[in-house]
């Protein structure tokens, strides 16, 4: 289950009003996300949820679930 | 004697091989029989080329595996260069070595120091380049836990050498190759038709398109201060053409030929012609190299470098680094790195604007996909066919003399009527306009009716038998 605030923060950066996102959904799929905008993709993840994710962490991503649970996980470790 | 794709030697080798792969019961004995079959292919274009990936599937396969069984982040790390080292050495010493004594020797030069450079490559060793990147991105896949480990050698060294991809790509990971080992190479019906109309589409590409036209557009590109810059201008979407069905039809005669082993291999062109801007015709031409350089150096560079505060600033470093590198690895030669260094350019500024540019609607969004507009295409095309001439020609001086005659639309020099440049661009191009751009035509067939099937087949190979040249040309992506 894709949050709110997650779909919030990946859709400003791209600057997008709405687009679907799923836990399968890929880069690719969402206009306008690709190589070159996918790193401030992950900065503003960043910025909205307060964390810091590790270059490896992120590059291992295959789909915005999980992403998703590399969120959880971060703030998990935080609380 | 070469076993080029479109040889008949290599049609006879092909049958023998799949005549002793789908022979075979057992898996292990499958795997051996690919690997030997490999080596013989390779043998061909000489000893040196199978000595090299020896050593690289052998450093692998024992990197990758310590890699896999040690949990100490320092000791990852140590294993993570060493395997660097293994796979670039080669590369840097067999390719680049003659190039960048030159340029050393060229700083020295005024200080009184003279160096003897090697000649570069020092030895060629074909398809160096690609399984080198195959090489690397196992090793780094594994350090980044993205794929584990080979199961066993021969599967890794299977993969490694296989023969389809061997020399000129797709540049495969092991997480897309070795997965499939498990299914045993299986090959349904519906494979050995999709494998076969690879086979044809690629043929066809490269004999009867690409080389009908590099004879004429060779000549152009040889000598560009001795034609009138409208023969020039053909030249080059010539060379576009010519270069795009040589090596999109190689990617796709690879991707038959393991289809018919029931592998499957990525896509490597996807109608790049059609794109709307520089960064789609990325995603589109020659995938698999693109798609390497964003996962092991682009992001890599990004996400080392996020402290620095300006977006605009560090993406657009990074983009340039990213697309010089991208033009050496094709070969050591300044046209190379001038023409990565253009690209770099052409996307740095579409990422300022793309960032730039105002909030859209989901719906704004999908409307825009549609109409793909025309003075979009046409801008990214000439960019692209722009940075075709740094390909095309053999050195700086001359491509910059190509650029100049046509800005200044030289009119001195020769005509060169050719028959074939403008009908068979403007067909690619009009194909690339108006099929549907993420349209897959081979893998559609087989749920064709059998008239339409037999029809299109027909057609290929009547274009086999009666308009490819008389001259073989040598496949342009090989030689990287």
């Amino acid at each position: 289950m894709i949050s709110d605030q997650l779909k919030t923060a990946i859709l400003g950066a791209l600057k997008l009003d709405d687009w679907e996102l799923t836990e399968s959904t890929i880069a690719a799929e969402v206009p306008g996300w690709d190589s070159l905008s996918h790193v401030n993709v992950m900065l503003a993840v960043e910025k909205h949820f307060g964390i810091r994710f590790k270059s490896v962490e992120v590059l291992r991503l295959t789909n915005v679930g999980e992403l998703q649970r590399l969120v959880n996980s971060k703030l998990t470790k935080q609380s | 004697m070469e076993l080029t794709f479109t040889s008949i030697g290599f049609i006879v080798f092909l049958v023998v091989c799949l005549g002793f792969i789908h022979a075979s019961g057992k898996l292990s004995v499958r795997t051996w029989l690919l690997i030997i079959f490999s080596y013989l292919f390779y043998l061909t274009f000489g000893i040196g080329g199978a000595l090299v990936v020896t050593f690289t599937a052998v450093a692998d396969f024992i990197v990758g595996h310590r890699l896999g069984n040690t949990i100490r982040e320092v000791t990852r790390k140590r294993w993570l260069w060493v395997g660097l080292a293994a796979n670039l050495g080669p590369l840097v010493f067999f390719k680049y070595s003659g190039f960048f004594v030159e340029i050393i020797a060229t700083f020295l030069h005024p200080l009184g120091v003279h160096l003897s450079s090697p000649a570069h490559p020092v030895v060629s060793i074909i398809g160096l380049s690609y399984f080198t990147f195959a090489g690397i991105s196992y090793v780094v896949d594994i350090y980044w836990e993205a794929t584990p480990p080979a199961r066993n050698f021969s599967e890794f060294f299977c993969y490694l050498v296989y023969f389809p991809k061997l020399i000129a790509g797709p540049i495969v990971r092991a997480s897309d190759f070795l997965p499939q080992f498990s299914q045993g190479f299986k090959i349904k019906a519906q494979d050995f038709e999709t494998g076969c109309g690879y086979l044809l589409f690629g043929a066809v590409k490269k004999l009867v398109i690409a080389d009908q036209l590099a004879s004429h557009v060779g000549l152009i590109m040889a000598a560009p201060q001795h034609f009138s810059a409208w023969t020039l201008v053909q030249g080059m979407i010539g060379y576009g053409v010519q270069i795009y069905a040589d090596f999109s039809g190689y990617s796709d005669m690879a991707i038959g030929c393991a289809r018919l082993m029931g592998i499957k291999f990525p896509q490597n062109f996807l109608m790049p012609y059609s794109s709307v801007n520089i960064a789609e015709f990325w995603r589109r031409w020659h995938v698999t190299m693109s798609y390497w350089f964003r996962d092991y150096v682009f992001l890599p560079l990004e996400f080392g470098s996020r402290g620095v505060r300006s977006v605009n600033v560090r993406a657009s470093r990074n983009i340039v680094i990213t697309m010089i590198l991208c033009g050496l690895w094709h070969g050591p030669s300044w046209n190379f790195v001038a023409w990565g260094g253009l690209h770099g350019v052409a996307l740095a500024a579409y990422q300022i604007y793309a960032a730039a540019r105002p909030r859209h609607s989901s719906k704004e969004i999908r409307s825009a996909l549609h109409l793909g507009t025309v003075g979009a295409r046409v801008l990214t095309l000439s960019v692209v066919m722009v940075g075709w001439v740094f390909f095309g020609t053999s050195t700086l001086a001359m491509a910059v003399v190509y650029l100049w005659r046509m800005l200044t639309w030289a009119g001195d020099g020769v005509g060169l009527g050719s028959a074939f440049i403008l009908p068979i661009t403007a067909l690619v191009f009009l194909v690339h306009l108006l099929v549907a751009k993420d349209r897959n035509l081979v893998e559609d067939l087989p749920s064709y009716s059998v008239s339409a099937r037999v029809f299109t087949y027909g057609c290929l190979l009547l274009a086999l038998t009666s308009l490819v040249p008389s001259d073989a040309v040598p496949f342009v992506y090989v030689r990287f």
